[in-house]
């Protein structure tokens, strides 16, 4: 698809919205009063808003070593945030070299599993048979804690990456499938009426009207399956894994390095947050309008 | 009630005849009659307005003709042929209640649509320009709005532009100002009749509005409810074009009141 290019979205100023076509405002019928506009942050309430949010870490941070250092709580219990800063640089390659598995997994697994909920999203929509047939199986294998699922996986597909993968694509699954059908039917009846009055194909239907209908649905999912999944690769590496932040979060449970704990799951929430925001970014690039 | 005499010849041939056309929806408390028995037939580049209490199927009629729906019994000819062939000759526009607009295109691309679907051949038949098109609706310069950056009265003249797009010999409108405020649709009102005078469409305009009813029409249809049926046709004699003014003619006056009386027994 290709949207045209639509520079209110994304932080331009107003003023460009009228002249874009040379023309002046004067020339829109004065009766039907000025476009409505999609709100705009501008750049200082960014700034402002990236304060607070520094302020946020800022005050949390203290109030953790407060407690710490009040309450004198032993360093394998919890550690003062100095000592995580302190492991977050001296074990950086540890931390570095086993976020290359889990990234891998996640994405992998991510890619799969919301591909595949896509494909059978569409196939739902198409087919109530099958959607009858399949979607209670569907719910019901859901129903299955990830974590009781890995071990079966791993007991399957051994110890390698591909369990991993598979777990990070189950967990990505569900929410984007059960989104994608629901978007995919997101269609009021009067859109649907215009293109039998065009006598437009199924397939035109689909292309034309479904689909766009389903992507602010497909794009909420995704961002909830992006984050997921990265739940997924880490759990399952706890069950059996020499490598990956799974594997590191237990080796340094059980050898009471609480700093190194600290900083793994610092690393696994960067890496969650980096995919929610490729997520958010491809969005931006593709919704460029105001879905109703 | 009578008709009164016709000016507006009814020998014109039919764009559109429907004959004792039945329709009934199956509802939760057993079968609800929507239309019974109803026959309209409204000539070839004829401007008819349709109104009638909530529920007397006016929107039912409109769906019957542009073969959205199908009747149980009787039949419903367009253009001498039966409906769903004008409807695949692509012969018919239709004008939603909402405008309808797809929210990821822009105006032009909106008005391309009709273009883009309903088989390979689309963009070779005969069709008007887009761009042509949004001017004379009044969106000189606002080609490339999204929908959501237009008001609700552009919304309704890209609308307009998409229906006329196809070049269609029948333009059914559904109630399609009813949204608007009294002066963006007094005004649309005005340049509906440019339009119509321009193109010469046959167009069938359903509304709530006595004072829009009469203003429009060559003849407003009367219908009434329970069943839906056609309760009676009034002419509207005055010439074209009718201006704002027309609203404080006395024929006007007498005629919007006997409207109404035909409205308060149907």
């Amino acid at each position: 698809m290709k949207p045209e290019t639509h520079e209110t979205r994304n932080g331009m100023k107003p003023e460009t919205h009228e002249t874009r076509n040379g023309m002046k405002p004067e020339t829109a019928p004065s009766e039907e009063g000025a476009p409505r506009r999609p709100p705009r942050t501008p750049w200082q309430g960014h700034a402002r808003t990236a304060l607070w949010v520094i302020l946020g870490f800022v005050v949390t941070i203290s109030v953790w070593q407060a407690i710490i250092t009040i309450r004198d709580v032993p360093n394998y219990v919890v550690p003062p945030p100095g000592d995580v800063w302190e492991s977050l640089n001296s074990d950086f390659d540890t931390l570095w070299s086993n976020t290359k598995p889990t990234a891998i997994e996640s994405i992998g697994g991510f890619l799969i599993g919301s591909g595949g909920a896509i494909v059978l999203a569409i196939v739902f929509v198409h087919s109530r048979i099958l959607r009858r047939m399949f979607l209670p199986i569907v719910i019901v294998i859901r129903t299955i804690p990830v974590v009781a699922i890995a071990p079966v996986l791993v007991l399957m597909l051994g110890n390698g990456l591909a369990p991993k993968i598979v777990i990070a694509a189950l967990i990505s699954f569900f929410p984007t499938l059960v989104n994608m059908v629901e978007g995919l039917e997101a269609v009021d009846s009067q859109s649907l009426e215009l293109f039998r009055v065009l006598s437009a194909s199924k397939w035109e239907v689909f292309w034309k009207l479904r689909i766009y209908k389903s992507l602010p649905f497909l794009f909420a999912s995704l961002k909830i399956a992006s984050t997921a999944s990265v739940i997924g690769a880490v759990v399952a590496e706890w069950i059996g894994s020499d490598e990956g932040l799974g594997a590191l979060i237990i080796l340094a449970t059980f050898n009471f390095r609480t700093s190194l704990l600290y900083a793994t799951m610092v690393f696994a929430s960067i890496l969650a947050l980096v995919l929610f925001a490729a997520i958010a970014l491809l969005e931006r690039l593709i919704v460029r309008w105001q879905p109703e | 009630m009578a008709s009164g005499e016709l000016t507006h010849s009814r020998d014109a041939p039919a764009a559109i005849e429907v004959a004792k056309a039945t329709v009934r929806f199956s509802a939760d408390q057993g079968e609800v009659v929507a239309l019974q028995d109803l026959s309209v037939r409204i000539g070839a580049g004829q401007l008819v307005t349709v109104i009638g209490p909530s529920g007397c199927g006016k929107s039912t009629l409109l769906r019957l003709i542009a073969d959205l729906l199908a009747p149980n019994t009787g039949s419903v000819a367009v253009l001498g042929a039966p409906a769903d062939q004008a409807r695949r000759a692509r012969r018919l526009g239709f004008v939603f209640q909402d405008a309808a607009l797809l929210a990821w295109r822009t105006a032009i691309r909106n008005v391309e649509l009709p273009l883009e679907v309903g088989g390979r051949t689309s963009r070779d038949r005969p069709h008007r320009d887009p761009g042509e098109l949004l001017d004379l609706v009044g969106l000189e310069g606002r080609h490339h709005a999204y929908p959501q950056e237009l008001s609700g009265g552009m919304r309704q003249r890209v609308s307009i532009a998409r229906a006329l797009v196809t070049q269609p010999q029948v333009l059914l409108m559904d109630e399609p100002f009813g949204a608007l405020d009294a002066i963006t649709r007094g005004r649309l009102n005005v340049e509906l009749l440019n339009i119509w005078a321009k193109t010469g469409t046959t167009i069938v305009f359903v509304t709530h509005s006595i004072d829009e009813a009469v203003f429009l029409g060559q003849r407003v249809v009367v219908m009434s409810a329970n069943p839906g049926r056609v309760h009676t046709e009034i002419d509207v004699p005055m010439g074209y074009p009718r201006t704002p003014d027309l609203r404080e003619d006395a024929e006007f006056v007498a005629i919007a009141a006997q409207v109404r009386k035909a409205l308060e027994t149907a």
